[in-house]
């Protein structure tokens, strides 16, 4: 009798644990950081970092641009034109078609649709006069865990022109996260990080190499902790077996790249349907190459991928593949 | 097994051998299951979780009388199968979150509070058997 009472009172702790970890991996939120709106523009002087909050940035620091002159915020052109009709092959891609374009000053922004691998992805391509306007937020605002909004939800919260799912950090306990030059995560995890600098550079670096502290009196602008790596120097720098992250298959990919210096491609494939397959790890690391990108860094894909442009979800984002619908993620990447 | 059948003293090996192929059958299927829904995001956690209650509760317990010469008692063998579940319990979890893509530090609890049973288990086992030499 009391072997059973032990085995009975075990078994419902046992269960009961189970659960609590399944809450507090998925469903509970914790909040470390209440205002995430503050921005270390100092990054962009070589400063020491300054944590002080600076909501605005109302002039930005050019870095390599010339043409600053013009700061007026119009819309070029927002009816679909349709480009070309060639389909992407394994070496040049070539547009199916410009969905949509944004031009001013300081950013310039064309979406187009390309049909690669019998899968549908979606290209930024991104010019700015500075990194500054390459920005990141965090759902509401907040820095914890599992606070999550759609990226639409944020881009409109953060007045983004595009944006895109970030590397949904919250989901893990460690690895980088600089966000807008502050630090908020320091410990180093086991994935690569993509570090985009003042300069509108992008490096790919190993955290148990340098810390963070090291990369933002270096400059960094943003890091990230997903990975891998797709890109290094122009090179693919995954194998087609080399399918870091668990995920082995075809499935809705974001990724971002530097192709030249502050001139970006943000890239979101659709995947999980009859439409539009998905992309393995090498597949969207051969696509990019053909795009002319020198540095790629996989973000957050499956459900997550989404990518928003001027209000609308351009891509097709879904989790089972049967429904159309935006997942929650921690962060977004957007240009504002 | 139809060796030991017609000794009493078989009887809670015999149990907690059935309750085991059963439960590695279970854990085989939900995995199969899961992974079949996970868009072939994989996770070895998930995938081979069957092999421990195979294992650890139907070759090892088998194999004890034989290496030992002694069948294990009811209290050692539901120590042991605790610390069975335990194992397969946490590896389950951590398969599926790994899935997902997450992380949770509170996962070390499973093996620590699986290796601590196992450990009781095997003690008890040695302890009465000590015992029964003298």
């Amino acid at each position: 009798m009391k072997r059973h009472v032990f085995t009975i009172i075990y078994s419902v702790l046992l269960a009961a644990f189970t659960l609590y970890i399944i809450l507090d991996t998925f469903v509970i939120s914790r909040v470390y950081d209440q205002d995430t709106t503050q921005m270390n523009t100092g990054v962009f002087n070589n400063e020491a970092p300054d944590t002080a909050e600076d909501d605005s940035i109302s002039e930005p620091d050019v870095y390599m641009y010339e043409e600053t002159a013009a700061t007026a915020s119009t819309v070029v052109a927002t009816a679909p034109t349709v480009a070309t009709t060639a389909t992407a092959v394994a070496t040049t891609a070539t547009a199916d078609e410009e969905i949509d374009c944004y031009s001013d000053g300081n950013i310039s922004v064309t979406i187009e649709e390309y049909t690669y691998n019998d899968t549908r992805v979606y290209v930024a391509d991104v010019k700015l006069n500075s990194a500054e306007y390459l920005k990141t937020a965090f759902a509401d605002d907040a820095y914890g865990k599992n606070i999550k909004a759609t990226t639409s939800e944020m881009a409109e919260n953060n007045d983004a022109i595009l944006a895109i799912n970030g590397d949904n950090y919250g989901s893990q306990e460690s690895g980088y996260v600089i966000r807008n030059g502050i630090v908020y995560r320091d410990k180093a995890g086991k994935n690569d990080v993509l570090c985009i600098y003042a300069d509108g550079s992008m490096e790919i670096i190993d955290p148990d190499e340098i810390s963070t502290d090291e990369l933002v009196e270096r400059g960094v602008w943003q890091a990230f902790s997903f990975g891998p790596a797709l890109i290094e120097d122009g090179s693919v720098s995954v194998s087609e077996g080399d399918e870091v992250g668990k995920a082995k298959a075809s499935n809705p990919r974001t990724a971002v790249g530097i192709i030249d210096d502050l001139h970006y491609v943000f890239v979101v494939s659709d995947g999980r349907t009859e439409e539009s397959e998905g992309l393995s790890l090498y597949e969207l690391a051969e696509f990019m190459e053909s795009l002319g990108v020198t540095t790629a860094y996989n973000l957050d894909g499956g459900g997550s991928s989404t990518m928003v442009f001027q209000g609308t979800v351009i891509n097709n984002p879904t989790t089972t593949g049967r429904s159309v619908k935006e997942r929650e993620v921690n962060d977004i990447v957007y240009i504002g | 097994m139809i060796l030991f059948t017609s000794d009493k003293r078989a009887k809670p090996l015999i149990n907690s051998v059935y309750f085991n192929l059963g439960f590695a059958i279970f854990v085989a299927l939900f995995g199969a299951i899961y992974e079949m829904f996970s868009h072939e995001v994989y996770s070895y956690y998930m995938i081979y979780a069957f092999g421990i209650p195979l294992v650890l509760g139907v070759l090892c317990q088998v194999l004890t009388p034989v290496v030992f010469g002694k069948f294990p008692g009811s209290i050692e063998a539901v120590l042991w199968n605790l610390s069975i579940v335990t194992f397969t319990a946490g590896s389950l979890l951590k398969g599926i979150v790994d899935i997902y893509g997450s992380s949770n530090h509170k996962l070390i609890i499973y093996p620590v509070a699986g290796c601590i049973l196992a450990l009781l288990s095997v003690i008890v086992f040695l302890a009465k058997k000590a015992n029964s030499n003298y």
